[in-house]
């Protein structure tokens, strides 16, 4: 049985080709002000290692209703050659160059060989009106499955007028925003999409898990570019050699800089692929040229109100520093021949506490080494902030939300709501504990793989469970 | 590596080199390109077996992993295999220099012209107990990292020379190296043992490559020349002693070659003295006696020793390269790929683009003219403006022929004629052709004006209308609506 195809129709500008967009995550689909600018009908075939499951079709939309359904009702004819007229139409010549759209978007819904469905889109956000009455008459005579989607493009005032409406002409009637529609209601979209005909639901259902896969997967791949992130950020140091005899106060602020420079170009380089295997590459960019940077995402990684926002709380930061300073604190009761009822832990949970509430300002320290071979190196990282593999996190989970949520029918920059940042469900205690101990570690055990394997994969779970559960 | 290969061949440095190039260039590449290039070969790996249970069925697989990713670098269409090219050529450099130091080495120790002795004390200063610090020093630089001072040593290992041998490599290979050396740096984590163990195998290889050199050497003066041995030293050393000391060294061959082990009467009449005449001090069939031992010292102490530790650096580079592939950043993604299966949504073609008409309608307030006629398009909901003498619907739920009648309507009257439409509704073809067919029936000069009640984008029915081309059409904007007198 050839595979399901829906035939997106509709009036002019009512948001066909957003929706198309979003279900098909193609960025490259126009979405216009201005009516006609589809012109063509476009296929989007959903396709699972080569097979396909179900195609989407864009069409331009109606322009000329009334005069083909008049010329439609002209043909003397019963119910059930209805369709047949509406195929005596589309092959008439002449018609293709009379009603150009009408005939490219009822081309491939009266295909006998390829059923299609009809996906009737139309704006919540206006008012119902009669001028389209006709292109839905039009579609019933097809005798097609169809199903409406009231697509809200502003406000979805008239969703319940378009309801009523699209009851007496469509059997399924369901609302979806194109723009803000969550990945979830996409695949619940699908699904109804599969109740349009018998036969459908199998591949659609499949169609389905394979879209749940796939964002498992993204997912994941995108976890692994953030703890990657975050490992390279924790072990990062930089350095500059200076003589036996040189003061290293002077080298200090350029090294910062330094330091700093590379965390930044990293998080930057981190967004980049993460947007990249969302689909959504060339975001940052767009957002600088159209709309300006988002006051959030693109605030400094070491501005203080980055660190306020995406920062761990004081408990959590305890908690944590807690996880890291511990182990410190543990090799003093070591030393002590465990006299000290673990007292040394309790020394360093409190001294992990305290660095954690430090500032960006004192994101990495400055070392002085001496060379073997003469010379002194003045070393800035790696980084003994608690807290600031976890700004780094809070940021790069955030900004995974933002661009894991957006629909290919957005366009401009990314936006991202502050209440809605600091709304984030925060991180568990394990989970803070698993990532401090790991960032703790880390630092140490450059190198050697045996320890930093396991610990990378630590990491990466932990991220990708994080991630999972960071919806915005 | 053969295409038809089921089992791919363990991985080597070479590999790792390859590994991380290929990985380096994807960089730059869409990701979904890659995805379908991956997933295509994940899918004819599978179809050869080649994908094991493991791998499709836990993402951290070990060791099917690293098969995996070996045999995707040897299915890639345009596959890099610099690493291999380059590790050979500093492996061959490393040996090469280490077989021409041992010869030189040999051939300046074994100098004998009849008049002084080939010191055998030089000899084994140089190959017993050289070799013997030396292997310490190994022992040392092989030992996990945690030692102090083990870094520092093994940036003294004579494989480090290894690296300067780059400089004469082909420039392709060279950058290739560069950028290895480059994301080495940056994920010193990852690749810092390989890098160890590279250095490590590089400097065994060079360091039997030295003492086969010198055992060559070392035979070819026995056989081709006639050598005279003897021992000689300013310390205080009795000839007992000295053969304590050879006995010794010859334990683990003499049972096997006993005339490899020089007895006390040998050695006792071998001391000799460079103020005297050595044909005076030693006789020529004596002093020869002593080569045995000198071939089991260079083979004993040289050779095999470095044989064992090149067989352990070998071992432990493979682990560790094996290691590393798994663990590259950017190889679980590869994995992913050529295991999760292929979802594509997007557009099989391109988008055809309609380029913009430039035409537009003037955008002025109406003037108020007493009498004018009013057309409703579409049910538009608009209260009807006083003064107006004839008010006409059109368009929406009506039929073509209540078009007609209303266009008939108006041009029996006087004045503007004002079409007022939904502003949030798209202008459609369909209007258009009712201001044709109402421009046609009322002929040129008379005004027609289009009002979009509500919101709307202005520029677009700016644009839509003026496709008509009508000079004496003009659109009202919905903020100025035509205020027309009371007649």
């Amino acid at each position: 049985m050839p595979e399901p195809r829906f035939a997106v129709v509709g009036h002019p500008n009512k948001g066909k080709s957003s929706i198309v967009a979003t279900l098909a995550a193609d960025p490259e689909v126009r979405v216009a002000p201005t009516p006609g600018t589809t012109t063509r009908s476009r296929e989007f075939p959903m396709s699972v290692d080569g097979r396909t499951l179900y195609t989407l079709i864009d069409t331009p939309g109606f322009q000329r209703a009334r005069r083909v359904l008049a010329w439609m009702a002209e043909r003397d004819t019963t119910a059930d050659r209805r369709a047949d007229v509406v195929r005596d139409f589309v092959d008439t010549p002449g018609h293709d160059r009379q009603f150009p759209d009408e005939v490219e978007l009822l081309r491939p819904i009266v295909d006998d060989e390829r059923p299609t469905g009809i996906l009737y889109v139309v704006d919540g956000s206006v008012p119902y009106g009669p001028e389209y009455e006709a292109e839905m008459e039009i579609l019933r005579w097809t005798g097609r499955p169809s199903l409406a989607l009231i697509n809200p493009i502003g406000e979805a005032d008239h969703v319940e007028a378009w309801r009523a409406a699209l009851g007496q002409y469509f059997r399924i009637v369901r609302t979806f925003n194109a723009v803000t529609a969550e990945f979830d209601k996409r695949l619940e979209l699908l699904r109804a999409f599969g109740q349009m005909a018998e036969g459908w639901r199998e591949p659609l259902d499949e169609a389905v898990a394979a879209l749940d896969a796939d964002r498992d997967r993204r997912r994941r791949e995108s976890a692994r570019e953030i703890a990657r992130l975050l490992i390279d950020a924790v072990t990062l140091e930089v350095s500059e050699k200076i003589g036996p005899k040189d003061d290293p106060k002077p080298v200090q602020p350029k090294l910062m800089e330094k330091y700093q420079g590379e965390l930044r170009r990293r998080e930057r380089r981190c967004r980049e692929r993460v947007e990249a295997i969302y689909g959504h590459a060339g975001l940052d960019r767009r957002g600088q040229e159209e709309g300006g940077p988002d006051k959030l995402l693109d605030a400094d990684l070491f501005s203080q109100e980055t660190w306020l926002l995406f920062g761990l709380r004081r408990r959590d930061l305890v908690v944590a520093g807690a996880a890291g300073g511990g182990v410190a604190g543990g090799a003093l009761d070591v030393a002590a021949g465990g006299t000290s009822l673990f007292l040394g832990a309790a020394i360093g949970a409190a001294v992990g506490g305290t660095m954690g509430w430090l500032g960006a300002s004192r994101v990495a320290e400055f070392k002085v080494l001496n060379q073997p071979l003469g010379g002194r190196l003045v070393r800035c990282g790696p980084t003994r902030s608690v807290n600031f593999p976890f700004v780094l996190l809070g940021r790069a989970r955030h900004h995974h939300a933002v661009v894991a949520g957006r629909t290919h029918a957005q366009r401009g920059a990314l936006e991202l709501d502050e209440a809605k940042a600091g709304a984030m469900n925060p991180l568990t205690d394990t989970q803070r504990q698993t990532l401090a101990k790991a960032f703790r570690r880390l630092p140490k055990v450059s190198g050697d793989l045996d320890e930093v394997a396991p610990l990378t994969e630590a990491v990466t779970d932990t991220v990708a469970e994080v991630l999972a559960d960071g919806s915005v | 590596m053969s295409r038809d290969t089921h089992k791919p061949r363990k991985p080597r440095t070479a590999t790792l080199i390859d590994l991380a190039i290929q990985l380096h260039r994807d960089e730059a590449e869409p990701i979904e390109k890659l995805r379908r290039r991956d997933r295509a070969i994940g899918r004819r790996l599978a179809e050869r077996g080649a994908l094991e249970p493991r791998v499709t069925g836990d993402p951290h697989g070990g060791a099917d992993r690293v098969g995996l990713l070996t045999a995707w670098l040897a299915e890639l269409d345009a596959p890099v295999h610099r690493g291999g090219e380059a590790l050979t050529f500093v492996g061959f450099a490393t040996v090469l220099l280490g077989a021409v130091l041992g010869y030189g080495v040999v051939m300046g120790l074994l100098v004998y012209d009849g008049t002084t002795p080939v010191n055998v004390v030089g000899v084994v200063a140089v190959f017993v107990v050289g070799q013997a610090f030396t292997l310490i020093l190994f022992g040392l630089a092989a030992t996990p990292g945690r030692i102090p001072g083990a870094g520092a040593l093994r940036g003294l290992s004579p494989g480090r020379w290894a690296t300067w041998v780059a400089r004469w490599l082909p420039r392709e290979t060279r950058e290739a190296l560069g950028s290895i050396t480059g994301r080495a740096g940056r994920h010193e984590r990852v690749y810092g043992r390989v890098q160890k163990w590279q250095v490590l195998t590089w400097s065994q290889a060079m360091a039997v490559a030295f003492h086969t050199a010198a055992l060559v050497g070392a035979l070819q003066l026995i056989v081709f020349s006639d050598l005279g041995f003897g021992w000689s030293t300013t310390l205080d050393v009795e000839a007992a002693e000295v053969h304590g000391l050879t006995e010794a060294l010859a334990v683990p061959w003499a049972w096997a070659w006993p005339a490899a082990s020089p007895p006390p009467e040998l050695v006792e009449a071998t001391q000799t003295f460079r103020a005297l005449e050595l044909r005076e001090q030693v006789e020529p069939q004596e002093a020869a006696r002593w080569w045995p031992f000198v071939v089991m010292c260079i083979a004993g102490y040289g050779v095999l020793p470095r044989l064992v530790t090149l067989g352990w650096s070998r071992w432990r580079l493979s682990a560790a390269v094996g290691q590393a592939v798994r663990w590259t950043p950017g190889a679980d993604a590869v994995v992913d790929r050529l295991t999760a299966r292929a979802v594509e949504t997007r557009g099989a073609e391109h988008e055809s683009v309609v380029e913009a008409k430039s035409e537009t309608v003037n955008v002025e307030p109406s003037e108020p003219i007493p009498g004018g006629a009013m057309v409703r398009w579409a049910d538009a909901p608009v209260e009807v403006w006083s003064g107006v003498a004839v008010v006409s619907d059109a368009g929406g739920g009506r039929s073509l022929d209540d078009d007609r009648r209303a266009i008939e309507a108006v041009r029996q009257s006087e004045g503007t004629v004002s079409v007022v439409v939904k502003g949030w509704e798209p202008p459609v073809l369909e209007l258009l052709d009712f201001l044709r067919d109402l421009r046609a029936a009322l002929g040129g000069g008379r005004a027609i004006t289009v009002t979009p009640i509500g919101d709307g984008d202005l520029d677009v029915w700016r644009q839509q209308l003026g496709t008509l081309g009508d000079p004496w059409l003009t659109l009202t904007p919905p903020e100025a609506p035509p205020e027309v007198p009371d007649a």
